[in-house]
């Protein structure tokens, strides 16, 4: 499958190439923990995602088509 | 006499030019600490019930806490309040720079002013010895000119202070306090409590190092996080961008705030965040005294409308989103103009965006027309008007006039159904985080002694998933990750710890950005006054000075009420990553009620309890307790 990847902030290293936007192939099923861990960000700093539009969860599963972006949580300020 | 504190409180009265200074005990300063619990004790023992917010009668309190003055990371920030003419209630920011820094260190614990001056003035507090100086020649003047014609007229330099400009001096209910120049004690109308006195400016100079009880274990702490902060992800991101790293990213999950939450998706996001300010005008970062994290954005900028001075440092988060998507701007050069002229009037960013995106939502709507506005063309996305309705704001100016006491009270003005488009809790403007994602956070906005305030509750998102969000909950009794939306008992449980820990932290005061632990923030005041203090001491300073900021806001004729979100977030949001997502008003009603019980107040009213009050040592309150 092909997944839209978006990476801000302090994980854009971990994108491909070190891109903002980038677009991945991937096996199936893959999720969205599963993936981050296979792009060696360091899962237990806070990260938040948003898969299709919505905050996801790290369990939620990518499928072809699949737009991620994923950004450190928001907060004060 | 406390180890690490001055020990000593200076009171001034600036109706009969009275200086005098006040000694505490031990046990005062272990139940109440300093910042916020100090706040609440002088309000409710020196405000008489119900006096008016821009009376002599009111009090305002500079409080630094008892870290404040050292070298510790975070512990460079005070708490300043009054009563807010703003919600009638408490006001009670805290305020980043070097001011709260300096007053430790000029001997005081904290500042309490009370009366009015029979002219402008200023005081002068020079390391220990203060005077009450004339100010008439520098009313009318912002905040940087202020500055520098005191530090000329003083012949110091690197003055540290806390000065009102126009905006304060007018009385506007959305102005506030800016500490050496450029950071705000933002939230509640402060300036103008500041101005009903006749205060310019408070400068201060002050070289006593406080005293560490075990200054080796206080020392070692400090070069701990100093080494340590970057392995930390929140503070490495703080360290590179500052705060609006994550504008992209809160836009894809529906928490940026678009067009006075009329709207839910902001295509621009992009040119309006941290990472576009420091490809663009960013020309550094600058840090509080002792803090390697060095978090605050400088801005400069010329282009042929205006110029935008390094001094008046940049915008954070709160102002990108203030003026950009919430009024559909994308032009980052005039945020940080308007950014700018908000500090130098003393205008708080996060009231004075929300009041302007109130009447542009207003103009598109016809409940304001061109004749109310002076013809100015109010839309959201005009940026000329709003540079031009933030001066008219501070100078109190046609439709300036009408906005300068925040969209509640200019609703009630506007009348035409214009109530509904007020986005505010208590009369205090929202921070820029949609509560119909963070519902924890929503919670806190409705029940918070101090309004819709950004810094008094945790946001939901950190506590999603497992990782080291959850570190910080998990030694507050809370196990699970919890869904951003949810409103359980457990989630109520969680948002109250943490804003009873954010108590704690603005007891202290601590920067809530620097990635300590409670457990650290108890063994740094171990370490400072040699107390045996426990983390659950701890807690229970934050329980009480909530309890006591509630207990003020009754008195003053705030009710359960008042704890109340605007409709529009009961309402389905209308596009963007929240569409059709909208507040269950049941479960937010029940979970009011959770917290209030949670509390130890009661259910329905709100009051704190009899046995509340005596268990957090403060039964003295008992007597402000039930509103008459
Ligand atoms: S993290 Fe930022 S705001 Fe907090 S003390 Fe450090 S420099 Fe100041």
């Amino acid at each position: 499958m092909r997944v839209k990847l978006e990476m801000y902030g302090p994980f854009q290293r971990f994108n491909k190439d070190g891109q903002l936007r980038a677009e991945l192939d991937l096996e199936d099923n893959l999720t969205v923990r599963a993936l981050l861990m296979n792009l060696g960000v360091d899962i237990d700093e806070p990260w938040n995602a948003a898969l299709n539009g919505k905050l996801a969860d790290p369990a939620d599963k990518l499928s072809d088509g699949s737009l991620l972006i994923v950004f450190p949580p928001i907060e004060g300020g | 006499m406390v180890k690490g504190l001055a020990n000593k409180i200076l009171r001034v009265d600036l109706s009969d030019s009275r200086i005098w200074t006040e000694e505490q005990n031990e046990n005062f300063y272990r139940r109440y600490l300093g910042g916020a619990g100090i706040l609440a004790y002088y309000l409710l023992k020196e405000l008489k019930p119900r006096a008016d917010a821009l009376s002599p009668g009111n009090v305002l309190v500079f409080a630094p806490g008892p870290v404040t003055g050292t070298a510790m990371p975070g512990a460079s920030r005070l708490c300043v309040g009054a009563k807010s003419p703003l919600s009638g209630g408490i006001a009670k920011c805290e305020a980043g720079g070097f001011f709260g820094y300096e007053l430790k260190r000029a001997g005081f614990d904290a500042l309490v002013v009370q009366g009015k001056a029979a002219h402008p003035v200023y005081l002068w507090i020079n390391n220990g010895e203060v005077e009450i100086k004339d100010a008439t020649h520098l009313w009318g003047r912002n905040v940087l000119e202020t500055q520098d014609v005191i530090e000329s007229e003083l012949g110091e330099k690197r003055l540290r202070t806390a000065t009102i400009g126009p905006a304060g001096e007018n009385l506007a209910a959305i102005s506030c306090i800016m500490t050496d120049v450029r950071n705000a004690a933002a939230r509640g109308g402060l300036g103008a409590v500041m101005g009903s006195k006749n205060l310019k400016c408070v400068a201060v100079k002050g070289k006593t190092m406080p005293q560490a009880a075990d200054p080796e274990k206080y020392r070692d702490m400090a070069r701990w996080m100093n080494t340590n902060y970057m392995n930390f992800g929140s503070a490495a991101r703080f360290h590179d961008l500052g705060t609006g790293a994550d504008m992209v990213g809160g836009n894809a999950i529906g928490n940026l705030p678009v067009r006075n939450w009329s709207g839910g998706q902001f295509d621009d996001v992009a040119k309006i965040d941290a990472a576009a300010l420091r490809d663009s005008y960013r020309i550094s970062m600058e840090a509080c005294p002792g803090c390697q994290i060095r978090c605050k954005k400088v801005v400069e900028l010329e282009n042929e409308l205006y110029k935008v001075d390094p001094r008046n440092g940049g915008p954070e988060y709160e102002t990108l989103a203030g003026f950009g998507s919430f009024m559909g701007i994308n032009d980052l050069a005039a945020i940080c103009r308007a950014n700018e002229l908000c500090g130098l009037n003393s205008l708080d960013t996060i009231s004075a965006s929300g009041t302007i995106a109130f009447a542009m939502e207003c103009f598109e709507k016809g409940m304001l027309t061109l004749e109310d506005t002076g013809g100015i063309d109010l839309r959201f996305g005009n940026v000329d008007a709003m540079l031009k309705v933030i001066e008219l704001i501070a100078r109190r100016e046609g439709i300036g006039d009408v906005l300068a006491d925040g969209s509640r009270k200019a609703a009630e003005r506007i009348g035409r159904g214009a109530e509904e488009l007020s986005m505010q809790v208590k009369g205090v403007e929202f921070g820029m985080h949609d509560p119909r994602l963070k519902q924890g956070l929503g919670l806190i906005y409705a029940v918070a002694a101090n309004g819709a305030d950004h810094m008094t509750g945790a946001h939901d998102t950190l506590f999603t998933q497992e990782g080291r969000g959850m570190e910080g909950v998990r030694s507050l009794g809370s196990l699970d990750p919890l869904p951003a939306g949810d409103l359980s008992t457990a989630k109520v449980d969680r948002a109250k710890n943490l804003h009873l820990s954010r108590n704690f932290g603005d007891s202290l005061v601590m920067c809530h950005f620097t990635p300590w632990t409670l457990r650290q923030q108890v063994d740094i005041l171990r370490a400072l006054t040699g107390w045996d203090y426990t983390d659950f001491e701890a807690l229970r300073q934050g329980e009480r000075v909530a309890t006591l900021a509630r207990v003020f806001n009754l008195r003053e004729g705030l009710t359960a009420a008042d704890d109340q979100l605007p409709k529009r977030f009961f309402s389905p949001a209308p596009e963007g990553a929240l569409k059709g997502t909208a507040i269950d008003p049941e479960a937010m009603r029940r979970a009011k009620r959770t917290f209030y019980t949670l509390m130890g107040w009661d259910p329905v009213t709100g009051i704190p309890t009899q046995e509340k009050l005596e268990e957090l040592g403060i039964a003295w309150a008992a007597a402000e307790s039930v509103p008459e």
